[in-house]
């Protein structure tokens, strides 16, 4: 009988210890990860940890699983999150995966009702999933109540962003007025060029229109005939559309949606769009002979190894031309927004937004680490740490500024914008759309390609459940 | 005794089968909030004029015919190289089976790796015997061609198993009779053993086409479906369609479309290997 | 079998062999090589061939951060689970079809063509029908669903290594007093062993390698191993150190594997053709 009790004596005590050295290590961690902490928030002069973080509660033994893709605003995310750990004591799991299957899986899990997350991050262009298919929550009851940021400040946020990114006002939309996400990574479009190649052809600033840069690549070709002055993303996969999308506006074709009307009736067959790709196609005859294969990352490359003058991409790519370490042409890049058309000049607009699962059961916490990521009083951090931040605050600080210098040129260019569909067959229509155009950039006749195009966008927006009849018949 | 087991597989592929159809024949999103819309054959009759679709079937038929046959020839001189008989073949043989039994995403993984333009080892090793780098996996030919070297190198040691042991089974009597005879080798092999290895050449052949019509892995790993849809393979499409394009009705018929086509070459192979079975 | 061969044709036959086998063996050692490198070397131009080895790699996929380990025992855990299920299925099947002829020919034949079923077309309707019932993302989803895969492998593995032992055996058991359990377990058993190991290690190692369903039927906690690895493809830059590390983790198992059993193994592969 002692012998027994003895040994669940013994048991006992080493179940103990499992909970004590638990503790321990906990302990250890929340050190650790504080005195880390610490310095850091002393180098750039912020409040201390506790000061401008008491709307956060106390989140002790909640577990918040945050989905996000792989990169360097996921890594910054994390940093972020230890902090939001180390203030709430909930403990954040950053489950990241390469971009390109986070669609398929959050469809994926919310349809086995697994509800494993609890902060979904999307590309906004994926919007009309997530929204009308009921994966995430409305966020406007959270922001008038209590568990919302004092200091969160809407109003830093650009217009644009604000719009594009959290609203979803098709008719389809659960709710127009809804806010269903806030930002995470903010990304732009824009132009890079060679000073000195511009200004050995006479030209001492950024080409205003695309017209003008036609006529600027062409000198510099008669400067350097070796040269493909032009390095435009190209390819399949986004990579057309995202180059093709600020032209498309420039000439006419709306904002900021260029590509359908409110019921998706597509827009492609229609003058401005023509004239747009017609103009793209004249630009080719100033880029490399495999210009369709081009990718944001191959124009990055080729511009940063000095092998073009003018390049468009997103501003994720900038710091790599401005790094010695991977850019041949570090010293002589400047930035500017991309060309204008004959009607205006626009930016395309990108990006990542966030918002709570509706499938989450710490729907609460999941909303104050939105906030937390994305507010006010973290922005420069987050920023230096390598996110994109969408904030006037964050783009105009010394320190941001001095390590990223095109970040106020970001927030400028945002008076025109312009960006991609968010209804659910985007995927599909963008598909189809690049298809056609590639055929336009191969020497198919403009017009009655781009009318077979806007066709099967037509069907496809019909069989995604839209209804385009509502503007008119198929074109024909 | 075999109820348990077909009793399962029932369950696991007849009954998935007809929900399969079922779902053909709607729009029919991921998420369950979302209406699902009847169609009836609306699915199919979409599908025969998207060009997608008919591009990647044929891109599937052309990966499957190119790869099969590169697979098979080179099986076949590898299995006559390996039957040499000296010591040094049987060393050969393990190391040859390898890639069929490492996951074809590992495979996948490295050749991309490989086939990296700026980085990669295979363009280091090209520019420094002059013939200069190649862009592997940057345009639509050369991506095609990148896709059925990897498929080669997974797949031909699995044709060599087969066409060897095939070797190995033929009875040496004959061969040795058309010897003396003077016939010469490739006499010998057209008229007398390529007679008698011909059905198991056929197994390879058979096993190695259905396999090659299920691709998905590499195609996954090293291209998802590019350059403009060079392997832009039925199997991709179908996931793509299904979890990504949120239209689980449409990647439905497709998959209906595929099984169709993928029983007609069963029916094909098993007609064969029961002829093999029964002789 | 060619008979006798030349002296040069012989050097141009094992010439040629050695050709193939550095085809099929560098990327298989340029794998392993890489994954011992530092970030630097592995991007090193022209690429070093002798380095000071680094196990800075494994030491990041073994740690809590990339949680690759859980992903390895995942997949442990469901080709363990698939192999005794499908050998327990395919054992009795095996064992009748042989025997007593079961079905004949045409089940034989319908096992097969089951074999030929191109798994992404039943990931569909089996996925609307898992997330009913709650079965994705657990540990018994993969198990069950690669049962379709192996299942008609073991059946004609085994029932080929069954076919092998002579009638005359079993009837002499009978004659013995033996019951068909009896020689099943005292007879059969025995004398097919290696087949029975050869078939569970095939079908762990076809769950082993499995990508495409694993990869639709798991979200967080049972991902396994070639899914993990699949992940760290990333945006921008893809981290070729972990990649070529997971992966060389991930196929260690079944090239010990192939190496303990090799012959058996192609058996398997080829459903007996080739014996």
């Amino acid at each position: 009988m002692n012998r027994y009790k003895n040994s669940i004596g013994y048991f006992l005590i080493s179940l103990k210890w499992e909970v004590i050295m638990e503790k321990i290590k906990k302990i250890l961690v929340g050190i650790i990860s504080a005195s880390l902490l610490i310095p850091f928030s002393i180098a750039n002069a912020l409040p201390p940890l506790a000061a401008g973080s008491d709307w956060l509660r106390d989140w002790s033994g909640t577990t918040l699983v945050l989905t996000s893709h792989t990169g360097p605003t996921t890594d910054a995310a994390k940093v972020m999150a230890k902090e939001f750990e180390a203030i709430t004591g909930a403990t954040v799991e950053v489950i990241d995966e390469s971009w390109t299957d986070l669609l398929a899986k959050h469809q994926a899990d919310y349809a086995a009702g697994n509800g494993s997350y609890d902060v979904v991050t999307w590309a906004y262009l994926w919007g009309g999933n997530y929204v009308e298919g009921g994966l995430v929550d409305d966020m406007e009851p959270y922001m008038s109540s209590e568990l919302a940021d004092p200091n969160y400040d809407m109003g830093d946020i650009p217009m644009a962003v604000q719009e594009v990114y959290g609203r979803y006002r098709l008719a389809s939309s659960p709710n127009p007025d809804g806010l269903w996400a806030l930002p995470y990574k903010f990304d732009v479009y824009l132009a890079m060029y060679r000073t000195d190649l511009f200004e050995e052809a006479g030209y001492d600033s950024c080409p205003s229109t695309y017209e003008e840069l036609y006529e600027a690549a062409g000198k510099i070709k008669a400067n350097h005939p070796e040269m493909d002055p032009l390095a435009f993303p190209m390819a399949m996969g986004g990579n057309f559309l995202s180059s093709f999308m600020a032209m498309n506006s420039g000439y006419g074709a709306g904002t900021p949606d260029s590509w359908t009307d409110g019921n998706l009736f597509p827009k492609m067959h229609q003058e401005p769009t023509v004239e747009a790709a017609k103009m793209m196609k004249k630009l080719m005859e100033y880029m490399p002979a495999d210009a369709l294969d081009y990718d944001f990352d191959k124009a990055n490359t080729a511009f940063a190894q000095g092998n073009a003058a003018f390049t468009v991409n997103w501003n994720a790519y900038m710091p790599y031309v401005l790094d010695p370490n991977s850019s041949a042409v570090s010293d002589k890049v400047a930035f500017c927004a991309t060309p204008g058309g004959p009607e205006g000049r626009y930016s395309a607009l990108g990006g990542w937004v966030q918002g709570i699962s509706s499938q989450s059961e710490n729907k609460d916490a999941a909303f104050q680490l939105i906030q937390f990521l994305s507010g006010k009083d973290r922005g420069v951090d987050f920023a230096m740490n390598g996110g994109s931040v969408a904030r006037f605050s964050t783009a105009n600080d010394p320190a941001v500024v001095e390590k990223y210098p095109f970040y106020p040129l970001l927030m400028d260019i945002l008076k025109g914008y312009t960006g991609f569909g968010v209804y659910r067959p985007w995927p599909e229509i963008e598909k189809t759309m690049e298809t056609y155009f590639h055929k336009v950039m191969l020497g198919e006749d403009p017009e009655s390609t781009l009318l077979k195009g806007a066709q099967q966008v037509y069907v496809q927006a019909q069989r995604g459940g839209y209804n385009p009849g509502a503007t008119g018949p198929k074109p024909n | 005794m075999v109820i348990p087991a077909v009793l399962i597989l029932l369950l696991l592929t007849i009954y998935p089968f007809i929900y399969l159809i079922y779902v053909s024949s709607h729009i029919w999103p991921i998420s369950p909030t979302l209406p699902k819309i009847y169609l009836g054959f609306g699915q199919f009759t979409y599908l025969f004029q998207d060009p997608t679709f008919i591009e990647s079937l044929k891109v599937t038929v052309n990966l499957m015919v190119v790869g099969v046959t590169i697979q098979i020839s080179l099986g076949t001189l590898l299995a006559i190289l390996l039957s040499t008989k000296t010591r040094i073949t049987s060393y050969f043989t393990l190391p040859f089976m390898i890639p069929v039994f490492i996951s074809p995403v590992v495979v996948g993984l490295i050749w991309k790796f490989m086939f990296n333009y700026d980085l990669g080892i295979l363009n280091y090793l090209l520019e420094s015997i002059g013939i200069g780098a190649v862009n592997w996996l940057g345009t639509p030919r050369n991506a095609f061609w990148s896709v059925v070297i990897i498929d080669t190198w997974q797949w031909t040691p699995f044709t060599t198993l087969i066409i060897k042991a095939g070797l190995d089974s033929v009875d040496p009597t004959p061969i040795e009779a058309a010897t003396v005879d003077g016939a010469n080798r490739f006499q010998i092999f057209r008229h007398v053993t390529f007679p008698s290895i011909a059905p198991i050449f056929t197994v390879a052949l058979l096993f190695r086409t259905l396999d090659a019509f299920k691709a998905f892995d590499i195609i996954y790993i090293v291209t998802r479906g590019g350059p403009g849809g060079s392997t832009y393979v039925l199997g991709y499409n179908i996931w793509k369609t299904a979890f990504y394009q949120n239209q689980l009705g449409l990647a439905g018929a497709m998959s209906v479309i595929m099984i169709v086509i993928a029983t007609i070459l069963a029916f094909i192979l098993v007609r064969i290997m029961k002829g093999l079975l029964e002789r | 079998m060619i008979g006798r061969i030349s002296r040069t044709e012989l050097i141009i036959r094992v010439s040629l062999l050695v050709i193939f086998f550095l085809f099929f063996m560098f990327p298989i050692y340029w794998m392993v090589v890489t994954s011992l490198k530092n970030t630097v070397d592995i991007f090193a131009i022209p690429p070093k061939w002798f380095f000071s080895i680094s196990f800075e790699n494994y030491w990041y996929i073994m740690s809590d951060d990339s949680g690759f380990l859980k992903k390895i025992l995942n997949s442990a855990i469901a080709s363990t689970l698939n192999a005794i299920f499908t050998l327990l299925l395919a054992f009795p099947a095996a064992y009748s079809m042989s025997r007593y002829k079961t079905g004949g020919i045409n089940l034989l034949m319908w096992f097969l063509s089951i074999r030929m079923i191109p798994p992404i077309v039943g990931a569909i309707p089996l996925f609307i029908i898992f997330s009913k019932l709650g079965l994705v993302d657990t540990f018994i989803a993969l198990p069950i669903l690669y049962i379709i895969i192996n299942l008609p492998f073991a059946i004609w593995m085994i029932k080929s290594f069954m076919d092998e032992i002579p009638k005359e055996i079993d009837e002499s058991a009978y004659v013995e007093g033996c019951s068909t359990t009896g020689v099943i377990f005292k007879i059969i058993v025995p004398l097919i062993r290696p087949g029975i190991f050869a078939t569970l290690v095939f079908c762990f190692i076809m769950s082993w390698n499995e990508f495409l369903i694993a990869y639709i039927f798991t979200r967080k906690e049972a991902i396994t191993a070639p899914v993990g690895v699949a992940r760290f493809i990333t945006e921008r830059q893809i981290l070729w150190g972990y990649i070529t590390a997971g992966a060389t983790l991930a196929s260690i198992l079944p090239m010990l594997l192939l190496i303990i059993f090799q012959k058996n193994l192609v058996r398997g592969l080829t459903l007996g053709a080739v014996k």
